[in-house]
């Protein structure tokens, strides 16, 4: 046989369908000839990847709307076929855990929340995604007084909750557009006094009845790290996962509500999140404390 | 209101899910890439830092309308993935507050997907007529006869012809790749 012949073999070699008189003939030249000892070293992850996943390694990628709504839990016309989308590509997996992941937070430890794995539909009704601290506020910080919240300049609105004293009172409101699906807080971090960098802390968002939604878990130096230079840090709330209604984010010691050293409280005022029509809201700015 | 209303970016800051949905789009298609499959446990991470980043850019209006808001994204998240593999040099792999099951492992089940991933990056990347001959005859496990006959080409042609897709994709594939060890000669 020529080395053409030998080539042209490889095909049927990978996928196991040369008789085996064929297979120990090739396997010889495979042994003396570097380029389709190459060739299929090469290439046999091919069969076993289609294998291995089938038809859906064929697929192509779901429209990311289509992806949205089959982590949302919301009506996808081909449901099932998203779903083993999901198990062969990874990119499509890690853009789903970026519409899930309850809490996005760099290296935090979060209750609650799941770990990176296959999206578990149902399981992402509540949600609520910290963001990097890394935000740059301060030029925006600069015209809020306490208690107070940024109507911002641009879409987006930026509520920074009340100073963090202990039993302050102060409800900064804050209103979400039919149709937005994520809004900005910014909790100014205050350094517990008198104690350690190391001291663990935690991060709360409460709902009205004091029940921990989401917690993150941070040493003090940790939780400073997080702010950005004015002293706030950002989060990145997923409307779907905070209804309208009253909540709080509390700073604690290890000993939780015992040993609480800031508390936040903050309502959030708009529509329910959409189920599939938009509205519009006459007033989507954000409000000064009422 | 920095952008027109109805431009992709004005779409993403008023909270637009599909906007935020080709976006997010985006930064998992550019953040999977092979060069940053290190990167793996920190991409949830990074892609939320793109994110931000971006979000905060565009706030700044520091994208020009009549840039394309995909290379501008794709640039975030290559500064930010190359950003992120250059602190490893100087801190620990592994940091205070990570969680180690977070970590992939590195064995032969983290293998398998890079291999996966590398594998269908490749025919999506190939030719309409490559990838459905390579799905005919590996998934579908026809023989050269009934390839021809699907594509209505001779057999000598079919087979030729899926030769060279193979070798098109392993160009694709290319180094990326863990590869086994070569047996001794």
């Amino acid at each position: 046989m020529t080395h053409e012949e030998y080539q042209s073999a490889v095909p049927a070699y990978l996928a196991g369908r040369l008789a085996e008189e064929e297979r120990r003939r090739l396997e010889s030249h495979l042994s003396v000839c570097e380029d389709c000892e190459e060739l299929v070293t090469s290439l046999h992850v091919v069969p076993e990847a289609v294998a291995r996943h089938g038809a859906s390694l064929f697929d192509p990628h779901p429209d990311p709307s289509d992806l949205r709504r089959f982590v949302g839990d919301e009506p996808v016309e081909d449901r099932e076929r998203v779903r083993k989308h999901l198990a062969v590509c990874v990119s499509c997996e890690l853009e789903a855990a970026g519409w899930s992941a309850p809490v996005l937070h760099a290296a935090g430890r979060v209750e609650g929340s799941d770990r990176w794995g296959p999206v578990k539909a149902g399981r992402l009704a509540a949600a609520v995604s910290l963001l990097a601290a890394g935000l740059v506020l301060g030029f925006l910080l600069a015209s809020l007084a306490p208690g107070r919240s940024s109507s911002g300049d641009g879409p987006i609105d930026l509520p920074v909750l009340d100073r963090a004293t202990r039993g302050g009172s102060a409800v900064t409101r804050i209103h979400v557009r039919a149709g937005q699906s994520a809004f900005v807080i910014a909790v100014p971090f205050v350094a517990p006094e008198g104690r350690s960098g190391t001291e663990p802390l935690r991060l709360d968002i409460l709902s009205s009845d004091g029940r921990p939604i989401f917690t993150l878990r941070d040493t003090a130096a940790g939780l400073r790290r997080r702010a950005d230079a004015s002293g706030v840090i950002a989060l990145l709330i997923d409307r779907r996962r905070l209804a309208p209604g009253a909540y709080q984010v509390a700073i604690s010691g290890a000993g939780g509500p015992e040993d609480r050293i800031a508390v936040m409280p903050f309502e959030v005022v708009g529509e329910e999140p959409r189920t599939g029509t938009d509205g519009t809201e006459a007033n989507p700015a954000t409000s000064p404390n009422d | 209101m920095p952008y027109d209303e109805d431009s992709l970016q004005g779409r993403l800051l008023a909270g637009d899910d599909d906007a935020l949905a080709l976006v997010r789009r985006w930064i998992a298609d550019s953040l999977s890439a092979a060069r940053f499959w290190r990167l793996r446990g920190e991409w949830r991470d990074l892609q939320q830092e793109v994110l931000s980043r971006l979000v905060a850019s565009l706030r700044r209006e520091r994208f020009r309308s009549d840039g394309e808001l995909k290379s501008y994204v794709q640039g975030i998240c290559r500064h930010t993935a190359q950003t992120r593999l250059a602190e490893r040099v100087h801190r620990p792999v592994l940091a205070a507050g990570v969680d180690p099951a977070d970590i992939p492992s590195t064995g032969d089940t983290e293998k398998q997907v890079i291999t996966d991933q590398l594998v269908r990056r490749a025919l999506e990347e190939a030719s309409t007529e490559c990838r459905e001959m390579i799905r005919a005859y590996f998934l579908e496990e026809l023989s050269y006869a009934e390839l021809a006959s699907r594509f209505g080409v001779p057999v000598g042609t079919a087979k030729s012809r899926l030769f060279r897709c193979l070798r098109c994709l392993r160009e694709s594939i290319g180094s990326g790749a863990p590869r086994p060890v070569r047996p001794a000669r």
